[in-house]
């Protein structure tokens, strides 16, 4: 086992749980409690979505770079992400859970770090956490741009016979053709 | 490792939050997380007390003197008066049945939406100011006493509570949380404590008859939009009455169905429904709303605006009520119009002149849903659907907490569906049925500055949805509640973007084929459809 890769791989499920925990604690403890005992998809919606984006973005980060790959691991953090967009999170921390994985790294693997000295490739595999942070802040742009999307829309949708009472709006083809 | 700063710190985030007792974590009210306080003009209107500009972001809420007073006989008055408000406060053994089956629970994570301590909210004052056990055990019996914080955790919590009546279902107890809010708003508007989306529509309506305030000539004048519309599509003029005395049913449908998106598309399947079926029906302008937002502040208002239904039929003359896709409307209707406002003697028990069927199960209170009506008309083979006009749907069906749970149309809709629509899947069975899943926008919530607190509340049927969605293709979510089609729409885009929204009887509309019609080229948005010369679907 020379590379950080392999390293992360052979611990891969010790470390998503890790994370996975972590995340959860960014919850009240009360819920966190509940919720890191899984369950049901349909019932207990932000601890499986969690889990399956630690394990979609720890087994990302066991290969090497792949822009297929990112692809997809980006659908999985955007899934997170969707929920944490409207959780009364700041900016920060609705998106940066994903620094929370340098902590269950660094905590799992440092000695096996030490170990090898392969810092240069602990740098890199860093750097590749910090990309997908970036990424993660446009997620939540998007979503947040999302919201106010939704809310113009809301507005329209339920003003939308009343501007024609009032003779604000009329449809093309109530008049004479251009 | 000790030199480099721990990740998290980079996150700013306490993730190890404080284990602070529930009772004292403050509430943080800030723009997006509370619904807008009543208007003073419209307080005035109605008759409520404490009318003022206030702000809840600001410390001083401008309560009353005497509010403590007013809350404690006002609670003490409601323990009299329901005896389920006794048993509820004190039954509950705190089994965590019901912790986790709040959809605003689920969304937020936040434990004051778990419905026990939602109750408990309430429940401590009642130990603290009505029990003896906290005069001798204090704190430790799980009471408090009214402070003005109290007042702001009510404020912010049973205001993200839809009154949707899951967490029951799960109770070994039956105790009914949306009862509690109910009664822990009536307090709070005692005192002034209240949202204006509830109080303005609820005076509209006492007013003009309808929540936006719409007028008659103004309520006529939509109509006639729609009906123009429904020429362009079918190429048939509709003829509807109002106020037609001596017709055989009063028709009642939520008034968002004339004035918004996509209820109006509804709005069109039932006129052309009526057509149709040459129904001897009539509208009323002045009993032009299904939805009874006085059933968000309290029993009188509610009592009172739900009476207007059958003012108007009495004075009419017709012989029973039919109601439109409406939700809460059936709550009240369900659970409260008979010993509230009825029983309506002067009307005779609902009977399909289509098809000969009595609604018996409407026996007392003479009105029935129209999609009972429909499903009858279809069982009986008295309507001519063609699916195909409704080419391309994959639909599902949302249950609509107060007709399905509330009370019990699970077959009807989907049968009803099934006639006039090609395919058809239902979301997972524990999101739906009994067990289904909030909008996250009833009991006055569906309001434009509550709109992130909707989509989290949103999340599981946003869940579900997506699921269906990406498991079997479904691109359309039908249901017969005029609050679920304002904000489904919005909670599709977000959680399950590309799936469309649809009352039930736009579907019905679309699949209707009258004798000797002229061919359909488009739907009832006016979109064209498949296969029909125009259509990109076809290329
Ligand atoms: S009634 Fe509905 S919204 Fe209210 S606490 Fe129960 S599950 Fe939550
Ligand atoms: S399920 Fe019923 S008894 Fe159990 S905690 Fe909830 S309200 Fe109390």
């Amino acid at each position: 086992m020379n590379t950080i890769e392999e390293l992360l791989a052979a611990n891969r499920e010790a470390i998503v749980q890790d994370w996975y925990h972590h995340i959860l604690d960014t919850y009240p403890a009360e819920t966190a409690k509940l919720w890191k005992k899984g369950g049901d998809p349909f019932a207990n919606p932000v601890a499986v979505r969690s889990r399956q984006g630690a394990e979609a973005v720890v087994r990302y980060l066991t290969m090497a770079e792949d822009p297929k790959a990112l692809e997809a691991v980006l659908d999985f953090l955007d899934e997170m992400i969707r929920v944490r967009a409207v959780q009364n999170f700041t900016p920060s921390q609705a998106a940066g859970f994903i620094f929370l994985l340098k902590k269950a790294i660094r905590e799992k693997l440092w000695h096996d770090l030490k170990r090898l000295d392969i810092w240069e490739q602990f740098a890199a595999m860093e750097s590749r956490i910090d990309g997908l942070a970036l990424a993660s802040l446009d997620l939540y742009a998007k979503c947040r741009e999302k919201l106010h999307e939704i809310k113009y829309n809301d507005l329209e949708r339920s003003q939308v016979q009343l501007l024609k009472r009032a003779k604000l709006i009329v449809g093309i083809g109530e008049g004479e053709s251009a | 490792m000790s030199k480099m700063a721990p990740p998290e710190e980079l996150m700013n985030v306490n993730y190890a939050t404080p284990a602070e007792a529930w009772m004292d974590v403050k509430p943080e009210f800030k723009l997006g997380n509370y619904s807008y306080p009543g208007k003073p003009d419209v307080l005035k209107y109605l008759g409520l007390p404490n009318p003022r500009e206030w702000n809840p972001t600001e410390e001083d809420w401008k309560l009353p003197p005497d509010w403590r007073d007013i809350i404690r006989d006002g609670f003490r008055e409601l323990l009299g008066k329901y005896r389920s408000l006794k048993i509820f406060m004190d039954c509950c053994v705190r089994c965590g049945a019901c912790a986790d089956k709040c959809h605003f629970y689920i969304g937020s994570g936040d434990p004051k939406n778990m419905p026990v301590l939602r109750a408990e909210l309430l429940r401590s004052i009642y130990r603290g100011e009505f029990t003896v056990a906290a005069k001798i055990l204090g704190k430790l019996s799980g009471s408090r006493k009214l402070e003005e914080d109290v007042i702001k955790e009510w404020f912010m919590y049973f205001y993200q509570c839809t009154q949707c009546r899951r967490c029951s279902l799960y109770c070994p107890y039956g105790i009914d949380t949306a009862e509690i809010t109910f009664l822990a708003r009536d307090l709070m508007n005692r005192i002034g404590v209240n949202i204006n989306w509830i109080l303005e529509p609820a005076a509209n309506c006492n007013r003009t008859g309808n929540h936006l305030g719409i007028q008659p000539h103004a309520f006529k004048d939509m109509m006639e939009f729609l009906v123009d519309d429904i020429e362009t599509i079918t190429g048939r003029r509709v003829e509807p009455s109002f106020q037609r005395k001596g017709a055989e049913i009063l028709f009642i449908t939520p008034s968002g169905d004339i004035f918004a998106e996509p209820g109006i598309y509804t709005f069109m399947g039932y006129l052309l429904l009526f057509d149709y079926l040459d129904l001897d029906v009539t509208w009323s302008t002045y009993a032009s709303e299904g939805g009874n937002f006085g059933s968000f502040m309290n029993d009188k208002w509610m009592k009172k605006l739900n009476a207007k239904m059958y003012h108007e039929a009495k004075r009419l003359g017709v012989k029973y009520i039919i109601g439109g896709e409406c939700g809460h409307m059936w709550r009240v209707l369900n659970q409260y119009m008979d010993t509230m406002n009825g029983p309506a003697d002067f009307l005779e028990v609902p009977k399909s002149p289509i098809t000969g069927t009595v609604f018996n199960n409407a026996k007392s209170t003479k009105m029935i849903h129209l999609v009972e009506f429909t499903a009858d008309l279809i069982k009986n083979g008295k309507l001519n659907l063609d699916k195909s006009r409704n080419a391309g749907i994959t639909a599902t069906w949302h249950d609509s907490c107060n007709t399905s749970r509330g009370m019990g149309f699970f077959e009807e809709p989907r049968y009803v569906l099934e006639n006039v629509v090609e395919k058809f899947v239902d979301m997972p069975a524990q999101t739906i049925r009994e067990q289904t899943y909030c909008c996250g926008g009833g009991a006055g919530l569906n309001n434009g500055e509550f709109t992130e607190m909707r989509l989290r509340g949103g999340l599981p049927r946003g869940n579900a949805l997506k699921y269906v969605q990406e498991k079997f293709g479904v691109n359309t979510m039908s249901c017969i509640c005029a609050i679920d089609r304002a904000t489904l729409p919005g909670l599709a885009d977000y959680w399950a973007p590309g799936v469309t929204v649809t009352g039930l009887h736009e579907l019905v509309g679309n699949a209707l084929v009258f004798d000797g019609e002229e061919p359909r080229t488009m739907n009832l948005r006016q979109e064209d459809l498949p296969g029909i010369e125009g259509s990109e679907e076809e290329e």
